[in-house]
């Protein structure tokens, strides 16, 4: 009992000493040693009570207090005998427990320290301090516990970097900055104690031999432990010095354990636990992909340590382990989805890759796969299987993905016009060598799931190549990879050995703080291409094979990619008619708005390929069909995912610019916006100017283009128009001369556009305009003048158009065959006869009054008999007549030309006419005129519903088609009498439309009639 | 002249017996050297049954009796086979033979089936052996027994696919025995069940439509109305896809049809339509002189082609029937489209374009003016054509149209208020 009390008196004591030596104002420290001391006693006890008892202590001090009484009590109802035997056991326990409890608590701050939460790094370090007296009570050791001196050193490094961190300090949360303050000031008056600095200097001076004498020292430090060979002791070393002084910790504590391992375990063992530890922090990272490893992980420090262990691994099957896990964690040392990653990290990404494909290539029984067992269980190196393969597992594809895609976003962001985009260009060789490595171990180890998607990827950076581009990819490519021989050849080491130092040099500079200097040594990181990797001869080749690969094995999403891809390749090399074949084979463009974004921007893509193609070959509907869509929506840069429009009226959330700006293409993809333009607006010019021309009443008869009309509309408005500056500027200027039948005007005006320096094949394009400028201005010209002329000369129009008699010939006869000029030619004298039934304005004007007169008396008939059930009924089915009416106004011309209601009437028709037959059937079943209105009026009631007819012909003689018995009798005459008799009483079916349908049927006004 | 010549593309898709004709006329025109066509023939021969032929034409091209032991041994395999099927098939046929038997049958197949198990203990191995053996026969050239033996088998087969192939090997056969009748209806009963069948792939009905076209060829140039039916069948959506998809040079039958049938002009439109579509990837003189008188209107060109034309069809196992048909329609044609657009020509240029002496180019306009095809009269003072115009003036078209309005507004009206002679 006395002991007990000496002993917990002692740490009372302890503690107030130890409080008073570092004179701590803060309040928490004072309540904290205050309330210790009131309670020291019941502490104690508390202690011997629970010896087995893995508690925190600061939970028993928490309940100390209404335990008090009690356990004073208990422990003074404790008889001697009993105390003694357990004090024993406290003695024995207790200085374990003691030391346990501050690496517990040593831990906890560390993992406090990663996720910088410096007000529980405040709370734990005084608890530290406090155990830290118990501890020394129990051991009675007079130094410090190297443990504590450890966690002093590391938590001012950490100190000193996060106030160093201004970024960081800003971010903080008041209470957290005001806690890290804390800290500083108690840190510091600590540190520098005449206890600790001595201990303190020590250790820095001298970590590893502390460290060595640390039994204690759990295997988990081990993770970090070393190889026994000098020779990779050496590369340790090579370390540049700056980087080991910071690194030292880990390094040195690597070192150290390389001697405690050496003389206590076996070397495969050492290996295996190393393996073993080094994937047990990474199976976390592949666990969550999206925060990957746990919080605060030093992803620096871990990417360090693999980039270690990988130079020390045993044996190829974990070294390829490790070099995998190092590229998870490359990829995790760069933040988000919406950055992209560092040039200098990438390129580190990809020699690792490299490094991985030629260590698989080198060893074939090697198989990485992602589906075998994580190498996490293993204990042993493993064993090859059955079929004499190691399986390792890793994910190359998804590895080589992620590549892929932090390219393209590097290349969304950077300046295309900056010096920095080329160079990031450069880099595309060693990816698609990467790749197509990738994929040939792919196809080699048959892994016919993974390989469509390395293939796409491949294909994802031909098909917008134009030869040009290809062959210049190829020429840099093979210059790459003379210079990798060279270098190479200086180096005696090889290339590998090369590029892993690169990687080295690449690494430190990457760990040093200064991020300038990161950045000028990261993008000095030499990345040679693998000198076994050739490019096909030609794009074509390439697609041809890659895209074959897909088909074969991918999914539907990679097939339709691959497709659009296809088109594209085949578009911009020329050649429409496959490319248009392939299209319209695959059905793609009915189901593509079920596709993802992407894959809907590159079937617009594709779409604007397609229509420049039939565009340079002259094609020029095609052409437009191909464009008007893009084009007309006025979202032309949104659908290609060329650059953001500034909407007046639309608002866009910052989620949806986030999202569209990830989507949008990088430079070197782009399609030519002005390109496109003025091919969509002159192919709309080509096809627009002679059908106004051939039907100039009626402009709206058929509009093609009609953003080209709006346009033009614009243009015609303005009172004085300059010189053409702008695409359409040019292309109005030459509409106004094309509409004149000026080809050499238009031609000028055409020609003048900038853009057709983009254009490949530009002398062929602009012949091909020429021509098709000359054709359609002679159609224009015919089309306008043809009435002022008796008789026209073919010679003479050969001379006006430049073109040759055949083409005049040509185009002239297909006008005289499709009745678009009335004329035709006088063979002897080599002239075309007009005949004079050209109309003149009025003529057609008034030939159009007529026809809307007609149709406003069919319109009439049709609003009668739908009252009344036939009007022209001269046989004897009652409404044969109004069926065969309706019949003949679908097939009819000439009601087509008058625009909706042509086409309601079309749509009509054939509707009408079966209502009316069934009407003439009930007309002769039941004697023709109880049933016949009836049965009328529902018949028609169908057709008219069903086309969406409006009323407005009723509506306008409604007391008219209240009397119907005179009609009757022409549809009848045997009704004769009867019908004039039954007339029906006024207002029944008054109400236009609608109103008419309720009303009873014929027969029973024909009885109220009666 | 062999790069219009299709035998080689229509060979992918025939039969090999049904190639053999082509073979043949090849053979008589001499367009290729004839010791090619010969291997060609024993290479066709190969694996079919008529050994005996092959040999014949064996010793005929190597001038020699010696026959090469490959074919000897096929010769007894052949026959051996002949007699274990002959053996099998025995019981059925001559139970087959019987009228009465056949008059039991009933469209239900288990039924047929069943009757015979029982009636004559004709099981389904004999029935498969009947198969066999009417293959067999019609491998060894011996169409018209085939023919039989497969109609005898018709009510008894089960599947659906071999009653595919049943059909098929009797369009063969009865090709083949050029009874040209019967083919035609086997073919549009192929037809009915390509187009009914439900369970193939879209690739598979495409290739059995491009088959059943090519196969057809035989019999549609080969009967009267084939014409007809030949360019109702390839103007079938379906087929038209097969067509523009699979087997563009089918085109040239088509325009040929097209041009000899005059009655049916009104697919001209949709011909042309295709033609130039697919011009990238086929055209020969025949679809370019389609091409060159209704699309170009260059009258010059289409005389040219014509005369590629004569040429090709001459050399074209199918068409060389209709060679002098098709030019007389031709020249119709071009002489039609060329009077629609001329009011005055002049005959000496039309007997030249006509390929005619100034008296017959008259005579021949004469006769046409005469038969009420042609509005127009000849100035035999100018040397020149001069064609009726039968144009209608705007005023005369506004004034029917009004005139007509009139007459409808006055019906209407009478009909809403009601006529004075009809009131009471």
């Amino acid at each position: 009992m006395a002991s007990r009390f000496w002993t917990a008196g002692s740490d009372s004591d302890e503690e107030e000493v130890d409080a008073s030596e570092e004179e701590n104002s803060s309040s928490e420290e004072e309540s904290s040693s205050s309330s210790s001391s009131s309670s020291s006693g019941s502490d104690s006890s508390s202690d011997s009570d629970s010896d087995s008892d893995s508690d925190s202590d600061s939970d028993s001090d928490d309940s100390d207090a209404p335990k008090k009484g009690a356990a004073r009590f208990l422990a003074g109802s404790d008889s001697d005998s009993d105390s003694d035997e357990d004090r024993r056991v406290v003695l024995k326990s207790a200085k374990d427990k003691r030391f346990s409890e501050l690496t517990d608590t040593c831990d906890e701050i560390r993992n406090k320290m990663k996720i910088n939460d410096w007000s529980a790094i405040q709370g734990l370090f005084d608890e530290l301090n406090k155990r830290l007296e118990r501890a020394r009570k129990v051991s009675e050791a007079v130094g410090t516990p190297r443990v504590y001196v450890r966690m002093c050193v590391e938590l001012e490094d950490f100190l000193n970097d996060t106030l160093a961190n201004k970024d960081l300090k800003k971010k903080m949360s008041s209470t957290n900055a005001k806690a890290l303050n804390t800290m500083r000031q108690r840190l510091k008056k600590h540190n520098t104690s005449d206890e600790f600095a001595e201990a303190v200097t020590k250790f820095r001076e001298n970590p590893q031999e502390d460290e060595e004498e640390e039994e204690e020292e759990e295997e988990s430090s081990s993770s970090s432990s070393e190889s026994d060979t000098d020779g990779e002791r050496e590369e340790t070393e090579k370390r540049p010095a700056g980087a080991a002084k910071k690194k030292d910790k880990l390094l040195t504590m690597d070192s150290a354990e390389i001697t405690y391992e050496m003389v206590a375990k076996k070397l495969r063992e050492i290996v295996t636990s190393r393996g073993r530890k080094g994937t047990d922090k990474q199976e976390q990272l592949r666990e969550i992909v999206t925060s990957r490893g746990r919080k605060g992980t030093d992803k620096q420090e871990q990417v360090e340590m693999l980039q270690f262990l990988a130079n020390v691994a045993k044996g190829v099957p974990q070294k390829l382990e490790v070099l995998l896990q190092l590229v998870g964690s490359l990829f995790d040392l760069s933040p988000g989805i919406s950055n992209y990653m560092k040039v200098g990290l990438w390129k580190r990404c990809m020699l690792v890759m490299l490094e991985i494909m030629d260590t698989l290539q080198a060893n074939e029984a090697i198989v990485l796969d992602d589906s075998a067992e994580p190498s996490e269980e293993r204990t042993a190196e493993p064993v090859a299987g059955e079929d004499g393969k190691v399986r390792v597992w890793g994910n190359l594809v998804a590895f080589v993905e992620r590549l892929d895609d932090e390219m393209f976003k590097s290349l969304q962001v950077i300046d295309p016009h900056t010096h920095e985009y080329m160079a990031r260009l450069r880099d595309e060789p060693v990816f698609l060598a990467l790749s197509q490595k990738v994929h040939d171990y792919l196809a080699r180890i048959g892994d016919v799931r993974n390989q469509p998607k390395v293939a796409l990827r491949l294909i994802e950076h031909f098909y917008y190549k134009t030869d040009a581009v290809y062959d210049a990819m190829r020429k840099l490519t093979m210059l790459q990879q003379e210079e990798a021989a060279a270098s190479a050849a200086a180096h005696p080491e090889g290339a590998v050995a090369a590029a892993s130092a690169a990687a080295e040099t690449a690494a430190a500079a990457n760990t040093s703080n200064e991020p300038g200097e990161e950045q000028t040594a990261d993008d000095k990181v030499a990345l040679p291409v693998p000198l076994d990797f050739s490019m096909d001869e030609s794009s074509t080749a390439a697609m041809k094979r890659l895209v074959g690969i897909v088909f074969t094995h991918g999914d539907e999403r990679a097939k339709a990619r691959a497709m659009l891809c296809t088109i594209y390749h085949k578009a911009l090399h020329g050649d429409f008619h496959s490319a248009r074949d392939m299209l319209l084979m695959s059905h793609l463009q009915d189901n593509v708005m079920l596709m993802d974004i992407s894959t809907q921007i590159l079937y617009n893509r594709s779409m604007a390929q397609l229509g420049l193609a039939a565009f340079r070959l002259g094609l020029i509907s095609e052409a437009h069909s191909c464009l008007q869509e893009l084009y007309g929506s006025g979202h032309i840069k949104e659908l290609l995912a060329q650059g953001m429009a500034m909407g007046k009226f639309q608002d866009k959330t910052p989620e949806q610019e986030l999202l569209e700006k990830r989507r949008q293409m990088p430079f070197h993809m782009h399609i030519s916006m002005e390109l496109l333009e003025s091919s969509c607006l002159i192919s709309a010019m080509l096809l627009e100017v002679p059908a106004m021309a051939s039907s100039p009443l009626s402009v709206k008869k058929r509009v093609i283009s009609k953003s080209f009309h709006r346009i033009l509309d614009t243009y015609n408005r303005q009172t004085f128009t300059g010189p053409p500056e702008t695409v359409r500027d040019h292309i109005m200027a030459a509409t106004r001369a094309l509409m004149r039948g000026d080809w050499s005007g238009a031609y000028g005006a055409v020609s003048a556009l900038t853009v057709w320096q983009l254009v490949p094949q530009r002398e062929s394009v602009l012949d091909m305009l020429k021509k098709q400028l000359k054709e359609e201005a002679l159609r224009t010209y015919l089309f306008s003048y043809s009435a002022q002329y008796r008789s026209l000369s073919l010679d003479q129009l050969c001379t006006m158009f430049e073109m040759d008699e055949k083409a005049v010939y040509s185009i002239v006869s297909k006008m005289m065959i499709a009745e678009d000029l009335h004329g035709s030619w006088d063979q002897p004298t080599r002239t075309i006869v007009m005949h004079s039934i050209e109309a003149t304005k009025v003529q057609s004007l008034a030939g159009q009054f007529a026809d809307k007169a007609t149709l406003m008396v069919e319109l009439n008939e049709r609003a009668y008999a739908f009252r009344t059930g036939g009007l022209r009924d001269d046989d004897d089915m009652g409404g044969g007549g109004g069926g065969r009416r309706g019949g003949r106004r679908g097939q009819d011309g000439q009601w087509e030309d008058d625009g909706g209601h042509g086409g309601r009437g079309r749509g009509r028709g054939p509707r009408l006419g079966a209502a009316r037959m069934g009407l003439g059937q009930g007309g002769q079943d039941f004697g023709g005129h109880r049933r016949g209105g009836g049965g009328g009026g529902r018949g028609d009631r169908g057709g008219f519903r069903a086309s969406g007819f409006s009323s407005n012909m009723t509506s306008g003689l409604p007391d008219r088609f209240q009397r119907r018995g005179p009609y009757r009798q022409q549809a009848n005459p045997n009704m004769q009498a009867l019908g004039s008799i039954s007339r029906p009483g006024g207002g029944v079916g008054g109400g236009p439309g609608g109103g008419s349908y309720n009303r009873p049927l014929g027969g029973d006004r024909r009885d109220r009639g009666l | 002249m062999a790069s219009y010549e299709l035998s080689s593309t229509l060979a992918r898709f025939l039969d090999k017996h049904l190639c053999f004709p082509l073979l043949e006329f090849l053979q008589d025109k001499g367009v290729y050297n004839e010791e090619d066509i010969m291997r060609a023939k024993i290479a066709l021969l190969q694996n079919t049954n008529m050994v005996d032929f092959a040999m014949d034409i064996h010793k005929e091209l190597y001038q020699t009796d010696e026959v090469p032991a490959t074919m000897m041994e096929r010769r007894t395999e052949v026959v051996n086979r002949l007699r274990s099927l002959q053996k099998a098939v025995d019981p059925i046929i001559g139970c087959l033979s019987n009228s009465n038997v056949i008059r039991n049958f009933r469209h239900d197949r288990a039924f047929n089936l069943q009757f015979l198990k029982e009636e004559f203990d004709i099981g389904p191995e004999q029935i498969e052996a009947l198969y066999q053996f009417s293959k067999f026969q019609f491998d060894c050239g011996n169409y018209s027994m085939a023919s039989e033996l497969l109609q005898a088998y018709k009510p008894l087969c089960t599947t659906s696919e071999r009653n595919m192939s049943v059909q098929w090997g009797k369009l063969a056969a009865d090709t083949l025995t050029q009874n040209y009748e019967a083919a035609t209806e086997a073919l549009l009963r192929l037809r009915e069940s390509l187009d009914n069948q439900s369970f193939a792939t879209p690739l598979m009905q495409l290739q059995q439509r491009t088959w059943l076209m090519h196969w057809s060829l035989h019999v549609f140039w080969n009967t009267e109305s084939g014409k007809n039916a030949l360019i109702d069948l390839f103007l079938q959506p379906a087929y038209m896809s097969a067509i523009t998809i699979n087997a563009q040079h089918l085109l040239r039958y088509l325009a040929a049809a097209v041009v000899v049938n005059r009655k049916r002009r009104n697919v001209l439109r949709e011909l042309i339509k295709v033609i130039q579509q697919e011009s990238y990837e086929y055209s020969d003189p025949i679809t370019q002189f389609l091409e060159c008188l209704f699309v170009h209107y260059d009258f010059d060109g289409a005389q040219q082609k014509l005369i590629e034309c004569e040429s090709v069809i001459e050399h074209d196992y199918f068409l060389t029937a209709i060679k002098s048909e098709f030019l007389e329609s031709a020249r119709l044609f071009i002489f039609e489209t060329y009077c629609r657009i001329h009011q005055c020509i002049n005959i000496d240029m039309l007997s030249e374009r006509l390929n005619m002496d100034k008296e017959a180019a008259e005579k021949w306009i004469a006769n046409l003016i005469l038969s009420a095809r042609l509005n127009a009269k000849i100035d035999s003072k100018a040397g020149t054509v001069v064609m009726g115009m039968q144009s209608s003036s705007m005023q005369e078209s506004l004034a029917e149209k009004a005139k007509q309005l009139s007459v409808r507004t006055f019906t209407l009206a009478n009909a809403v208020v009601g006529a004075p002679a009809t009131k009471a």
